[in-house]
Order: structure tokens, then C-alpha cells, then sequence
């Protein structure tokens, strides 16, 4: 780590922010450079000379009552105005709901009307009525098998 | 009752309740009054910028967006109208401060008597002046960077996020300046070299 690095990184290393890899190449390069060194020293005793002139102000008790007399406390309150446009938006949003849902009932009736609509279910009802006889002749002969077996042992 | 977070009163005070601001400002009003006062030196304008800095912040509370902290946010609203202010005191007086040339000696007499450790520099209060009027004759990028490094204990990371500059200027600004202070410091000396910062 070159001289100007550290030099601009100094402040920044004293306030503690700079760490891992990059501070102990600070520290390595403070110990083998005495002009680096010397800076950082200037930088610790102007801390300490500045901080000395610091003025500690405090502001009165008042302060913070004058404040809260200067300041709008409605100008983050939900105004009535405000309420009853919400409330509108959610009347709006709900007749929206209705009659979308409505159209979507009527669609439905319309559907179950239609000539379509019956060919359809009559289809689903003969494939669904030949599908149960097919398994009612599986199961007797199955059955006729069984008790073919049972009166051979008898 | 556990103690609110800043961020939590300012959802709360969004919310309507707006009582609760006078907590933040209980929270901040005495660190911020030093840092105006550190700027201005002057107790009005300090009680004045103090009440413009906490009114704004009010009226702005629905723009704080959580990225930073809320004192970061409230510093910079506070620097800025900081800025401002002494810009707007530039153009009708040149110094804040009236010292003469022996007490820019005395400092220095006084400085250069002591070994420099830590523990030895106590500042009289006519040096604290002298050293006070060179941070405020300070260009003023550099003097805010001094103000908020070294009297406010702001970190050159801190700062960078209050003034919205990139970090390594900060650094940058922060060497210049105490490289400025520096030679002020040893030109005010007779020939100069007594003072060993």
C-alpha cells in the first residue's frame, strides 16, 4: 500500500470504519513508515485540540413544545373528506365484484341451456353407464369362478 | 414500555399520530442545537435554524424512505439549511469573529509549551477562539466535513451518507483540511516550525 492511500484512508481508519484485509495493510504500512505515522498522529491531536472548542448547546424545555405548537398535527390525519372518498372506492369496488359475478352465473346458465351443453352431458352419462356395466360383468364372472371352485371342494 | 425506534414513531406519526413527533424531537434537539451552534456562534440563530430544521423535517416526514438512518436524514436537512445559512451570512459580514494578532500568539506560545500528548493540551478559552475562527474561515466544504468529523464524531462513512458525496472525497476534503489548518496554525507563528502538529 502506497503512501497517498493510506494518507487519504487515515480518518477513516481512526473512526474505527476501515477493517479486515485492507487495515492490517494500514497497520503494516504505519509501522514501517514514519511520515504516514506522523500524519495520523496530527490527525489524533487536532481531535483532540478541535474538540476542545466544541460548544455544547442545549435547547430549552420549551423548545420542543414550541415546535409541536408550529406544526400541523393534521397533516398526517386521515381527513373525514378523505374517509368517505375511501369508503366510496370500496362501494365501487364492491357493485364492480357483483356484477362480475353475476356475468359469470349468467355465462354458466346459458352454457348448461345450450343444445351443446346436453349432448355433452348426455355423452359423459352413456360413457360413465357403460363403464360400470363392463365392470359388473368383470365382477360375476368372477364371482361364478369363485363358487364354481367353492362346489368342486364340496 | 419498550422504547420506540426512530423509524417506528415516524410509521406511527404517518399513521396520525402526530403527538408523537414531539418525542423525536426531545431525541435530537440537543445534539442539533451544538451542531448549529458550532456553525452559526450565535444563540438566536441557532433557537431559530434549530425551529426551521425540526418544522421541515416534520412537513418532509412522508419522503423519509428508511434507506438511511433518520438521523442521517435529519442531518443532512440540518446541514444543508446550515449551508445555506452561512452562505446568506457571507454576503453581508466577512468574519464571525474579532480576535487580534497577540492572542494568535498566546495559542501558540501555549501549544508549543506543552509536551503535545493528549492528556497535556488544554486549550484556554481566548485560544479555543483563535482555533474556532480558523474552522470558520475554512472554505466551507471543508469546514462542514471538520464540523461534522471532529466536533460531531461523525465517521468520514457517516458523513458521506449526510452529505450525499462519495466517501473517498469526503477522506479527501478531511486530509485537506487539517492539512489547511496546519499550515494556518504554523504561519500564524513568527517564523513558523515552533508548532508541531
Amino acid at each position: 500500500m502506497n503512501c497517498n492511500r493510506v494518507k487519504d484512508s487515515l480518518h477513516s481508519y481512526l473512526a474505527g470504519e476501515i477493517e479486515g484485509l485492507e487495515k492490517l495493510l494500514i497497520e503494516e504500512h504505519l509501522k514501517k513508515c514514519n511520515v504516514c505515522k506522523e500524519e495520523l498522529d496530527q490527525i489524533k491531536t487536532m481531535k483532540i485540540l478541535l474538540k476542545g472548542c466544541r460548544e455544547n448547546v442545549l435547547a430549552s424545555q420549551s423548545f420542543a413544545i414550541k415546535i409541536m405548537a408550529n406544526i400541523d398535527l393534521e397533516r398526517y390525519h386521515i381527513s373525514q373528506k378523505k374517509a368517505v372518498y375511501n369508503l366510496k372506492n370500496i362501494g365501487v369496488s364492491l357493485v364492480c365484484a357483483g356484477i362480475m359475478l353475476f356475468m359469470l352465473s349468467s355465462n354458466l346458465q346459458v352454457f348448461m341451456d345450450s343444445p351443446k351443453a346436453m349432448s355433452f352431458i348426455d355423452k359423459s352419462v352413456i360413457q360413465i353407464s357403460g363403464r360400470i356395466m363392463e365392470l359388473d360383468g368383470i365382477t360375476g364372472r368372477i364371482e361364478n369362478k369363485l363358487y364354481g371352485g367353492l362346489k368342486d371342494e364340496l | 414500555m419498550e422504547k420506540l425506534k426512530d423509524e417506528e414513531i415516524i410509521a406511527l406519526i404517518l399513521k396520525g399520530k402526530t403527538q408523537l413527533y414531539a418525542e423525536l424531537v426531545l431525541r435530537y434537539q440537543n445534539k442539533l442545537f451544538s451542531t448549529i451552534y458550532n456553525y452559526t456562534h450565535d444563540f438566536e440563530e441557532t433557537r431559530d435554524l434549530g425551529q426551521e430544521i425540526f418544522i421541515k423535517v416534520y412537513n418532509n416526514l412522508h419522503k423519509y424512505n428508511n434507506k438511511a438512518s433518520f438521523s442521517t436524514w435529519l442531518y443532512r436537512i440540518a446541514v444543508n439549511s446550515c449551508i445555506d445559512w452561512t452562505r446568506k451570512k457571507r454576503l453581508t459580514t466577512v468574519s464571525t469573529f474579532e480576535t487580534d494578532e497577540n492572542e494568535e500568539i498566546a495559542i501558540l506560545e501555549h501549544i508549543s509549551d506543552s509536551t503535545f500528548s493528549p492528556e497535556d493540551i488544554l486549550l484556554k478559552e481566548e485560544h479555543k477562539t483563535v482555533l474556532k475562527e480558523m474552522i470558520m474561515d475554512l472554505p466551507e466544504i471543508y469546514k462542514t466535513a471538520v464540523i461534522l468529523y471532529y466536533y460531531e464524531d461523525f465517521s468520514p462513512r457517516e458523513i458521506s451518507d449526510i452529505l450525499n458525496i462519495p466517501k473517498k472525497t469526503i477522506d479527501s476534503r478531511l486530509y485537506r483540511a487539517k492539512d489547511i489548518l496546519k499550515s494556518k496554525i504554523i504561519n500564524m507563528e513568527y517564523g513558523g516550525g515552533a508548532f508541531e502538529l
